[in-house]
């Protein structure tokens, strides 16, 4: 990983906007797959 | 189409047009025409990075593809959010630091000029033939519905672009995809919201999704491991892991979308932005065309939805009859199902489970028997006209607009289409230019000219691609089976280039040559496959194969470069 020196906003470091990216997904997938059971 | 239709959409288009060539006149240095000098914010870079990779087809086609077979097309995104994070991890730190123009400049500082030049070509390749197609699949669905030649429909979308690309650079891009990229999602929306409108008043929203689901349209996940597949959650998570890092990490039409921001944390946000919203986008644009759907189920769908096609089809009699036979069964079938769909949404209302079972297994013969239906109606249009794309879900949508919608409210969804193809078309026009100027012409032709030279060509390079892609699309014409072809001409390219660009981030033992050989034998891989084993293997998954094939044939050359070094040493 290339060091960095420009910290983000919000979160402490540059991992906090990584990680919500991520977990936003996996619940979003996880929305759709409810989705896909209850209505179909 | 009416007076007022014409004013919203010309008035919208030239509005955009003109602000964007006015607010980037001036001189400008290479880094301003190419990069917009750095200085973009973050949510200028994410507008654009979306805007760029939303073409035209993308509005016309998705709300098509959820009418016709579900949403299930929203797992091909699920890859993106975390194609996103690695490369504001590894590649826009890695750009921004080396200063680059282009993502191949980079290749150069990794290996050697052959490497960088073999990157660049395929990127020439790969986009030089989309370019074209960018500006004509719209123009062709465009001239369908409004009756207009298909090559001066070509002319006027590639025309416009032209005049703020070539003058404005990548900041005129830049700006105009922001107002064209609000247009767009504001014009969508307002089309979702009066399908809805236009549904019998006790059908409520929720009752969109319990209907669509009930009919088979909410299959938005899907688990099993079926490699042939094209649209399941693991094709989307590893082959569009690869196809976005690909598209992303190494496509110049989205590196330099990002390396216009001002510094690492705006590029780096531009993206996390994009892996934030993409898959929300284009949940909203499917559920279009489920509400679409839905909408179809109380009003009587057209039995083709290109009626152009149609009506050039019945100017023969005897498929004029049958047509016409078929078009009597067809209403009978519809009052069938709107009554049927009519007890399926009281019965919803009521949770009367029995009842929803009941009218779901009518519902699916009706649907078969329509579906056999229009099977026959395509069936008699290409007796009557042979070479004709009897395909009609990119017309569903458009279709619907032009019958249903109020006047002003159609112009603005033209204007739509048109902003799309324009944004995505502006950035792929500057991006060839970009990589043709720094990568081949700067590089290898004419190493010493000053900074005004290289704008002046960068200029001329954009206008040549502009009208390079006008001529192109006007050929595709002529053959219909291109549309087809792009869909996979990204996938042909992006594993190779991706393999490459992973040897150069991560495989530090990998040297020029090795990587040089690996980038043409996979290449040659990819096509083997595409020309003589197409059937077995989905195309995203070409992504993966040339990504690794370039890894694994450059260490096996390097490999053997070492031990033979060993030997004469």
């Amino acid at each position: 990983m290339m060091h960095e020196q420009e910290k983000p906003p919000v979160f402490s470091s540059w991992k906090g906007w990584y990680w919500l990216v991520i977990l936003f997904a996996l619940i979003q997938m996880i929305v759709y797959h409810l989705i896909t059971q209850s209505f179909s | 189409m009416n007076a007022i239709d014409w004013i919203v959409l010309l008035s919208t288009l030239l509005l955009i047009v003109a602000y964007g060539t006015w607010k980037t006149r001036g001189k400008k240095s290479m880094e301003g025409y190419l990069l917009g000098n750095k200085t973009s914010p973050w949510w200028t870079v994410c507008l654009s990075i979306m805007a760029t990779q939303a073409s035209a087809i993308t509005f016309l086609s998705t709300p098509g593809q959820a009418y016709e077979d579900g949403m299930r097309f929203l797992q091909f995104y699920f890859g993106l959010p975390l194609a996103m994070v690695i490369l504001s991890i590894t590649a826009v730190p890695l750009y921004h630091k080396l200063k680059v123009f282009t993502a191949y400049e980079y290749l150069e500082t990794r290996f050697d000029l052959k490497v960088r030049s073999l990157g660049a070509f395929f990127f020439l390749m790969l986009r030089g033939l989309s370019v074209g197609i960018t500006i004509y699949a719209p123009s062709l669905i465009l001239s369908t519905i409004l009756d207009w030649n298909i090559n001066l429909t070509t002319i006027f979308i590639g025309s416009l672009v032209m005049i703020y690309t070539v003058t404005g650079g990548t900041k005129a891009v830049s700006i105009t995809q922001k107002y064209q990229l609000t247009i767009i999602m504001g014009g969508m929306l307002l089309t979702g919201f009066i399908a809805f409108t236009k549904l019998p008043e006790e059908i409520s929203f929720s009752d969109t999704f319990h209907i669509a689901g009930e009919m088979g349209k909410l299959n938005l996940i899907n688990l099993s491991f079926d490699l042939t597949d094209r649209y399941n959650i693991w094709s989307g998570l590893i082959g569009g892991l690869f196809l976005f890092l690909a598209y992303f990490g190494t496509d110049q039409s989205q590196v330099g979308r990002y390396l216009a921001g001002s510094s690492i944390t705006e590029s780096r946000l531009g993206l996390i932005f994009n892996g934030l919203l993409k898959i929300p986008m284009q949940f909203i644009i499917l559920y279009i065309g489920i509400l679409v759907f839905v909408f179809y189920q109380f009003h009587q769908a057209p039995i083709f939805h290109n009626q152009s096609l149609k009506d050039k089809a019945i100017q023969n009699t005897e498929v004029a009859s049958s047509i016409n036979q078929l078009q009597k069964e067809y209403d009978e079938v519809f009052n069938v199902r709107k009554q049927e769909v009519a007890q399926l949404a009281q019965a919803i209302s009521s949770s009367n489970e029995s009842q929803i079972q009941v009218s779901k297994e009518k519902l699916k013969d009706i649907q078969q028997t329509e579906k056999d239906i229009r099977g026959k109606v395509k069936d008699q249009i290409k007796i009557a006209l042979p070479k004709a794309n009897v395909r009609d879900s990119d017309y569903v949508f458009i279709n619907f607009v032009m019958t249903y919608l109020p006047h002003g409210i159609i112009g603005l969804l033209l204007a739509i289409v048109f902003s799309a193809a324009m944004s995505s078309t502006a950035s792929e026009l500057n991006s060839l230019a970009s990589t043709a100027v720094v990568d081949i012409y700067k590089r290898s032709i004419n190493k010493t000219a000053d900074d005004a030279h290289y704008v002046k060509s960068s200029k001329w390079f954009t206008a040549g691609w502009a009208v390079f892609a006008m001529l192109f699309a006007s050929l595709a014409n002529q053959a219909e089976n291109l549309i087809q072809f792009v869909n996979i001409v990204g996938s042909l390219f992006y594993g190779t280039i991706l393999g490459i660009f992973i040897s150069a981030f991560y495989l530090k033992y990998l040297k020029s040559n090795a990587v040089f050989i690996g980038g043409i034998v996979a290449e040659l891989l990819i096509l083997y496959l595409y020309f003589f084993q197409r059937e077995e293997v989905a195309f995203l998954l070409y992504n993966i194969i040339g990504c690794v094939a370039v890894v694994a044939v450059a260490s096996v050359v390097q490999l053997a470069e070492n031990s033979l070094e060993k030997k004469s040493s």
